[in-house]
């Protein structure tokens, strides 16, 4: 039994030496570092709900996430480190949007693309603090606010199928497009 | 001893303790035989062209205790060793068709085994699910095949964060059913591997786990095998 303790021991050992320095992209953070702004405001938008909050960091630089799921949908926040609000995602499934809305994007994706599927859709809100609660609430309301649309398509293309993540505006220009790096499955394929 | 860091979930680590802890379970209520050992695997990949890819896997099983009727003995002995080569074709982003041979080493024994397979890895808020539907026909010579169908469900989540990124560790859950037919007789087999995994990089990871396998359940003595696993899969491109 010690010698299997041994060879298990050694075994962790040698591959975990391959394991250096950890590089965090995003993780969990504890509610008591959050920003007191930031809680306000998801405290104001989202009453009681449960709320995950994380810290992003790319090359954009640093930002706190928080994310939930509320009234059947899931919603992620963007503040700044010191809580202050950059803008709303809200998760939508293509078919409950508007006609216009799914013509408008159909024919940004289609300037670009010829064979896609939709993947993901997320609506993007900017605006001040008080906008943006009552949009989350779906609240109709006549202030100005920013809207965009974050698309996750699949494409086929030479290299095979790919997915591309598109940023369109209201009035159907593409703002960004960027290859997503997916993730390989070979570990749930063999 | 090396140790590992990172900020475990509650919520994440619960399944696999309660699934170690069924494995443990098993062993205690499960009949007379019973082997452990260590299963190491290699998964090496190449993407030759923009729809295909070759995989090539090699894994081996050593037994380090054995019980059955006869014996209850702690004896390191060398079981088999499998060499695997696969063709899959991707249908979308996260589906493929894979069609495999595997040449497995058994007590001087050589048999072979033809492998369809059909994978299925769905994103969702948090976590993946694969679904991986498969048959194969083992033989040794062409009068003696069994016929096996399988399916498996495997979870996949961050152990911090929501996403696994890069040098980031991640749990995985296995649970597969086989059903198989040779000479006309049936038997079914019921697996559960806990995984820790750890993302090297987008393409390449290694991973530890536990894959506990139930089988011959359809026979008066039942088969238990707790296999540790260390697995390493690569991507070339």
């Amino acid at each position: 039994m010690k010698k299997l303790i041994l060879i298990l021991s050694l075994i962790s050992s040698f591959s975990l030496a391959f394991s250096q320095t950890k590089f965090e992209r995003e993780y969990s953070i504890n509610y008591e570092d959050v920003p007191e702004k930031a809680k306000d405001f998801i405290n104001k938008a989202f009453n009681n709900n449960k709320i995950k909050w994380y810290k992003e960091v790319s090359q954009d630089g640093i930002s706190l996430e928080a994310k939930t799921k509320f009234q059947k949908h899931y919603f992620s926040i963007e503040f700044d480190t010191l809580g202050n609000i950059q803008d709303v995602e809200k998760k939508v499934k293509f078919k409950k949007l508007s006609k216009d809305t799914q013509e408008l994007i159909k024919n940004s994706i289609e300037s670009v693309f010829d064979k896609y599927r939709i993947n993901k859709i997320q609506i993007h809100w900017k605006s001040d603090d008080n906008t943006l609660i009552e949009l989350i609430n779906s609240k109709i309301n006549n202030k100005e606010f920013t809207i965009s649309y974050e698309i996750v398509i699949e494409s086929k293309s030479e290299q095979g199928p790919k997915l591309y993540e598109l940023l369109i505006s209201d009035t159907g220009n593409i703002i960004r497009k960027s290859k997503i790096e997916q993730r390989s499955y070979d570990n749930l394929e063999f | 001893m090396i140790t590992l860091s990172f900020k475990i979930k509650k919520q994440n680590i619960k399944p696999f303790v309660l699934a170690f802890i069924f494995l443990l379970s098993l062993k205690a209520v499960s009949q007379n035989n019973f082997n452990f050992g260590f299963y190491p695997k290699l998964n090496f990949s190449y993407k030759t062209s923009k729809n295909l890819k070759l995989s090539t896997k090699i894994e081996s099983g050593q037994l380090f205790y054995s019980k059955s009727i006869l014996n209850n003995d702690w004896n390191y002995s060398y079981e088999f060793t499998e060499i695997s080569v696969f063709a899959s074709s991707k249908i979308y982003s996260n589906s493929s068709l894979n069609f495999g041979y595997m040449s497995k080493i058994d007590e001087g024994n050589l048999s072979h085994r033809l492998i369809e397979q059909f994978t299925l890895a769905k994103k969702y808020n948090g976590f993946r699910l694969g679904h991986r539907f498969a048959a194969d026909q083992s033989f040794k010579t062409f009068n003696d095949i069994r016929l096996r169908l399988r399916y498996r469900i495997s979870y996949e989540t961050a152990l911090s964060g929501q996403n696994i990124d890069p040098k980031e560790y991640y749990l995985k859950l296995t649970n597969e059913y086989l059903y198989s037919i040779e000479n006309d007789k049936m038997n079914f087999e019921i697996r559960l591997s806990p995984a820790i995994g750890k993302e090297i990089n987008k393409k390449n990871k290694i991973e530890y786990s536990f894959d506990y396998r139930f089988g011959k359940l359809l026979d008066k003595v039942k088969v238990n095998s707790l296999w540790f696993r260390l697995a390493f899969y690569f991507n070339a491109k």
